[in-house]
């Protein structure tokens, strides 16, 4: 046998190996290619999205690769210097930058359209170039905790999707990873009551101290609000869910921040009421355009399920990327 | 952020396709520049003002919050 060294271990290893299997073995110097090839070129490990340890959302929106099923594109971008616009992809499962810097080239990029990864084609958009948030500035991506972000005015932009996402949903679990310099009443995901309406499911911050989950049920119809203290205008990512579950007795209404539980209530009600309307990121509600964001919104995620078990490795999976806290 | 403002909404509707045609927006993905504002009193109007384009309407710094019934919050 050729060579030695930790390749003559490898060879012999795999040679005993072929031997209690019963086979044969072609020449120990072949073999030491073969092996040696093997191991300097190991197969990759396949990538494993949020959403393939944690499948049945009903819309996620993200600025990474939540699925690996998933082949569309991240966003559609609209560049301010001419106003086209291009859709922009995934590069090693995270947002494609360098197409997206290259495209905007120095100038201004706005997001027209920010796709569901669920499967569901639940995209949300904004097709007034006004009200379209940002990620671009200047040709630079924005970022927020080194990640590619949206970033909201606080005056006029939001995405939205008018179609019902939860009405009637017995359970719900919503997310986001969110970001504000802002003390004041904001609203970072809206699913609302009805068009123009007031809540039917959200997470929104009320002060820089104080986030809050407003959910609206029928039958009979009740409204409560899950809230507590929570530090969240620092300008860096917050995580917070919140959760309903009308088949647990108590406390069925939660909210939580960065992964400790904040506030908690209880909704005797059944159905979430969001009808004839659907999801607004960034803003309570379209037709009275009030309620608006300013910060940056990097992932928001919708279940029609109760995910209360799976919330700590959702919450692992998000911070592990995002390095919130 | 400045704002046009008029008791004629068609007039807004006008400075919407002003801007329209002369960003030249792709009519899929972006398909307008602003929506038009209605103030609860019904007869009200207002639109962003585009930096770039002017038009002989009542421009208003800013929008009283008057326009945005905070009674929708909840």
């Amino acid at each position: 046998m050729g060579g030695g060294g930790i390749w003559a271990k490898y060879v012999n290893d795999f040679k005993a190996r072929v031997i209690a299997d019963g086979g044969t073995m072609e020449s120990p110097s072949c073999a030491k290619t073969d092996v040696k090839f093997l191991v300097q070129n190991p197969e990759p490990v396949a990538f494993t999205g949020l959403l393939n340890d944690y499948s049945g959302a009903a819309a996620a929106y993200s600025l990474r690769l939540l699925d690996n099923t998933y082949t569309g594109d991240a966003i559609v971008v609209r560049r301010a210097s001419d106003n086209t616009t291009q859709a922009i992809g995934f590069v090693n499962n995270e947002l494609d930058t360098t197409s997206l810097e290259s495209f905007c080239s120095g100038t201004d990029g706005f997001v027209t359209t920010w796709y569901d990864q669920s499967g569901n084609d639940y995209n949300v958009t904004q097709a007034s170039a006004s009200f379209q948030p940002k990620i671009v500035s200047s040709g630079s991506t924005i970022r927020t905790n080194s990640k590619p972000t949206i970033e909201f005015n606080g005056t006029s932009t939001y995405l939205f999707n008018a179609n019902n996402l939860v009405d009637d949903a017995t359970s719900a679990f919503i997310t986001t990873a969110f970001s504000t310099t802002r003390s004041a009443l904001q609203y970072v995901l809206e699913m609302p009551r009805d068009t123009g309406g007031s809540r039917g499911f959200d997470i929104r911050t009320t002060s820089s101290t104080n986030i809050l989950s407003g959910l609206l049920t029928e039958n009979p119809t009740q409204s409560t609000n899950a809230q507590g203290t929570f530090s969240n205008a620092s300008g860096n990512l917050n995580l917070v869910m919140a959760s309903f579950d009308e088949a647990i007795a108590t406390n069925n209404h939660q909210i939580f921040g960065n992964g400790s539980l904040v506030g908690q209530t209880t909704n005797n009600g059944t159905d979430i009421h969001n009808k004839n309307t659907g999801i607004n990121l960034g803003i309570f509600s379209d037709d009275a355009r009030n309620g608006y964001l300013l910060g940056t919104i990097s992932e928001a995620f919708v279940y029609k399920s109760n995910q209360l078990a799976n919330r700590s490795g959702i919450e692992t999976n998000i911070n592990d990327y995002y390095s919130i806290y | 952020m400045a704002y046009y403002t008029s008791t004629t909404r068609s007039e807004l509707e006008a400075y919407n396709t002003l801007v329209v045609e002369g960003e030249g927006y792709d009519g899929v993905y972006t398909t307008d520049w602003a929506s038009i504002i209605e103030h609860p009193n019904g007869s009200d109007y207002a639109i962003l003002k585009h930096d770039s384009y002017t038009a002989e309407l009542t421009e208003e710094e800013t929008l009283g919050a008057e326009w945005f019934p905070q009674n929708d919050i909840e």
